[in-house]
């Protein structure tokens, strides 16, 4: 170890360091900023929509505010940031290029290209054309006799080190030595020194100094580590905080089938998260329950500055009761944490009616009090007239019903076309045991407004969409093809959504979740502007258009490997939506586990299977149960395998709906 | 750390913890103080009402058997129930079948074996949900229903039962998810099939596309 330490004192390295770390720091930040910006621009694009607007209308005053404030307020912090960066990156550059020790320093180094007035690119006869010029020119016996002692000598020194250059760029060892040391003599003395001018250190400034180390190491490092180290023991890689995640975690383990599975349950387990407590100590969970309660039902509350902040953390909150809620495997409180979260999205309670009530402009009383018949589905408001419907609703203004109808036609309703396992890179409708299925869900995306028609109007090449040859694909990969979910008509709401389904998977064995929901974020939704007003359409399949349609596709992973045993397993797939009241689907899907016959072609099997879709009758063939299978004698076997003794008192209900269905059925015959 | 031992030391009681369980050693009840924690107040009393009926028990080779005398009348009060229900009776048929319940409840020491237990009340409750079902009381026969789906009885015939009296109550969205499990159990299954239909109709009523 060297006694003395060198100090920068011409500056010229500390500039170097500085400049270096201020890089590493301020560019990433710029490239998010300026990617921020350009996203920022296309998603001011989407707002010019007539749907955006719509949906800005609506927003309260104050909501808006909010979304602002916070919009401004996360954008303004990285603006400064990259602001005051780049002005010190530009100071230092300057520095340094007013440093003329930083030059000397530089024209001392050894350059053997520049040397010899050659290029990088250049051939080994050009540099030795220019090392015989230039040893011409400086060689000692070549040197004027008019020179001084002082010229003399630096010439002399030139030869030397144009010698030098030459075998840097042609000797074997030097050019070894050149490319490994930098230097054609080999490894050079190394100085190590404090980056730091030395008055700095041994001037009287040297105790300010120390006592900044000081500072930096006793109290700045440690605590930033430390707060490092408690976020992220303190909040789960959800981003909920530790012991939100285990309050759900011990709800959900002594959970007893005696509870009665409510929305109010449900407001009472997110109420008590530990986030609330932390921002509002004031506030009990009752009072944050009270908030949500009131938002839902779309009143004031005493604690209203509270209100923004609750709801947009509940939503957090939710997505992960129900990813507990799933990893417990319980269907009943997973699904309602999903009803509960709509009633939030849309501050709408949950009731028969929450289909109509969450459209704006509704006059809740007015609805009930006025109609006669029982209306609770969006698709069968729609059935009635334009004038009617705002008569039965309570709206008198004309752009405000035309607006309510507006936002009632673009609520996404999903028909099932076709749900099934798929292994990947099978053709087959079955899955060999141990091999890894993922079902693959086929929905028309339509509006409450189109006329229902039956699937075997949509061409089989539609629904079956991949390609035999693609089969190989990741189908996950595939669906990013689709593009993104608009934004969430919820003008309620302090945040901006997108609209999203989650997809659960139930075993129908014992009727629990099996696996975590995933999430469905992409969908094309292009269908919802095809013009086939039920009320218009009399004739199906004359103005039917296939070409207007498009099959959307969800991908569900499957998380465990098919079982082992040959044999048809039921699951039950709940698409659900967290936005809208109305969008929901729920239907079981076969897994047919079955150890694939030896010879097979691909192609015919997807002939076949298609050929069978068409014949199959739609409602039924989703869910793999067909009308053949139906006979009406089974309707008595009932009293013989019922293991109710004494009396069967219902047998007349089923042979009363067994016959109303075959009349039916030799109806629509 | 001495962990591979197996046995977790038990929590220690500190000040910090706050809650304190105590223990009468006159009445050998637990209590509780300044807990609002409903969970745990459950389970207090579940041990509670364990101890209570053990306390008095005075058979030292004492085996868990169940009562023969609850049993008789437990199965009398039913068997009357179902004696109505012949006669055409059925207010008083459920009224009896009630009492046996309640009586199995009652009167049955929470020691006495489980499965027995269990069978006695599949067989009552499946009973009860008809008679219910015939007098319209369908809330009273769902709530039996998935009472019957809680005890493990997962049959086609509980979910047959169980559509029906969700279409009678009009919630179809939740008859046909019931009447779809009830066919991944048996695909076959007549009457269930009936009943899908008729949701799938029902449906479609209520989507206005009918």
């Amino acid at each position: 170890m060297p006694q003395n330490y060198d100090y920068d004192e011409a500056s010229t390295t500390w500039p170097f360091f500085v400049l270096t770390v201020l890089f590493v720091a301020v560019t990433p930040v710029t490239l998010i900023e300026l990617y921020r910006l350009i996203v920022g621009d296309s998603s001011d694009k989407s707002s010019s929509s007539e749907w955006s607007q719509l949906h800005e209308k609506y927003t309260s005053e104050e909501v808006r505010k909010y979304r602002l404030a916070n919009k401004k307020k996360r954008s303004k912090k990285g603006i400064y940031f990259i602001t005051v960066g780049w002005v010190l990156i530009s100071m230092l550059i300057y520095h340094i290029r007013s440093n003329d020790a930083i030059y000397q320093i530089a024209a001392a180094a050894f350059d053997p290209y520049e040397l010899l007035g050659v290029t990088l690119s250049s051939t080994d006869k050009e540099i030795k054309s220019a090392y015989r010029k230039l040893s011409v020119k400086f060689h000692p016996d070549k040197l004027s006799k008019d020179l001084n002692e002082i010229e003399r000598t630096a010439m002399e020194e030139q030869f030397v080190m144009i010698n030098k250059a030459y075998k840097a760029l042609t000797d074997e060892i030097t050019k070894e030595n050149y490319r490994k040391y930098g230097h054609p003599d080999g490894p050079q003395s190394t100085s190590h020194g404090i980056a730091l001018p030395k008055f700095l250190v041994e001037g009287g400034t040297s105790p300010f100094v120390v006592f900044a180390y000081f500072i930096l190491l006793a109290f700045v490092l440690p605590m930033v580590v430390s707060k490092w180290w408690s976020t992220s023991q303190e909040y789960t890689k959800h981003g909920i905080h530790s012991e939100t995640a285990s309050h759900f975690v011990d709800k959900m383990f002594n959970f007893k089938p005696s509870y009665v599975v409510v929305p109010d349950l449900i407001i009472k387990w997110i109420s008590e998260a530990k986030e609330f407590q932390l921002k509002f100590p004031e506030l009990s969970s009752v009072d944050i329950a009270n908030i949500i309660h009131s938002h839902v039902n779309r009143e004031k509350t005493e604690n209203e500055y509270a209100r923004n902040y609750v709801l947009t953390k509940s939503s957090l909150l939710f997505h992960q009761l129900i990813e507990i809620a799933s990893t417990f495997r319980n269907t009943e409180v997973a699904l309602m944490a999903l009803d509960t979260y709509k009633t939030v999205v849309q501050a709408t309670p949950l009731s028969p009616h929450s289909q109509i009530f969450q459209l704006p402009n509704v006059d809740k009383e007015h609805f009930l009090d006025s109609t006669t018949d029982d209306i609770c589905a969006l698709g069968k408001l729609f059935t009635y007239p334009d004038d009617k419907i705002g008569k039965m609703l309570g709206i008198k203004d004309e752009t405000a019903l035309n607006e309510t109808l507006k936002v009632a036609s673009r609520i996404p309703k999903l028909k099932l076309v076709k749900g099934s396992f798929k292994v990947r890179g099978s053709s087959l409708n079955t899955a060999e045991p141990g091999s890894t299925p993922h079902i693959q869900v086929k929905v028309l995306v339509r509006s409450p407004r189109h006329k229902l028609f039956p699937n075997s109007l949509i061409p089989a090449e539609k629904i079956a969409g991949d390609d035999p040859l693609l089969l190989e694909q990741d189908p996950f990969e595939k669906l990013l093809e689709q593009p993104l979910l608009p934004e969430t008509f919820a003008p309620l709401l302090p945040t901006k959504r997108r609209t999203c389904w989650y997809a659960l998977v139930v075993s129908q064995k014992d009727g629990k979740i099996i696996q975590t929901p995933s999430l469905a974020q992409r969908l094309s939704l292009e269908n919802l502007d095809v013009n086939f007003d039920k009320r218009v359409i009399k004739d199906l399949d004359k103005e039917f258009n296939a070409e207007d349609w498009t099959i959307g596709t969800f991908s569900i992973p499957f998380a465990q490997p098919a079982p082992k045993e040959e044999g048809t397993y039921f699951f039950r797939v709940v698409i659900k939506s967290p936005d809208y009241f109305g969008s929901d689907l729920d239907f079981t899907v076969p897994l047919t586990v079955k150890n694939t016959p030896i010879e097979t072609d691909p192609k015919k099997e997807i002939l076949e299977e298609l050929d069978s879709d068409d014949s199959g009758n739609e409602g039924e063939e989703n869910t793999g149960y067909s009308s053949e299978d139906f006979d009406e004698s089974d309707g008595d076997d009932l009293e013989e395998d019922s293991d109710f003794t004494d009396i069967d008192t219902d047998t007349e209900d089923e042979h009363e709906a067994t016959e109303e269905t075959t009349e039916k059925s030799s109806k629509t015959d | 750390m001495g962990q591979s031992t197996g046995a977790t030391p038990p929590v220690p009681i500190t000040a910090k913890n706050k809650t304190m369980i105590q223990y009468d050693s006159n009445n050998k009840q637990l209590s509780i103080d300044n807990d609002s924690n409903t969970d745990r107040l459950t389970n207090l009393n579940q041990i509670n009402k364990l101890t209570t009926a053990l306390v008095p028990e005075t058979n030292p080779n004492f085996q868990p058997q169940p009562n023969n005398e609850t049993t008789n009348m437990v199965k009398n009060m039913f068997q009357s129930g179902m004696q109505q229900a012949q006669n055409k009776n059925i207010p008083d048929a459920l009224r009896k079948v009630d009492l046996a319940v309640d009586m199995r409840n009652k009167a049955r020491k929470p020691w006495e074996p489980f499965s027995f237990q269990l069978q006695e009340l599949h067989m009552m409750l499946r009973n009860r949900t008809d008679l219910e079902l015939v007098s319209q009381r369908n809330l009273d026969a769902w709530q039996d229903l998935e009472m019957l789906l809680n005890c493990g009885m997962v049959v086609p015939e509980v979910f047959i039962r169980l559509t029906d009296c969700l279409l009678k109550l009009n919630l179809v969205e939740l008859a046909r998810p019931y009447c779809e499990r009830g066919l991944s159990l048996d695909p076959k299954n007549g009457p269930l099939l009936a009943l899908f239909q008729a949701c799938e109709k029902k449906m479609l009523e209520i989507e206005g596309d009918l």
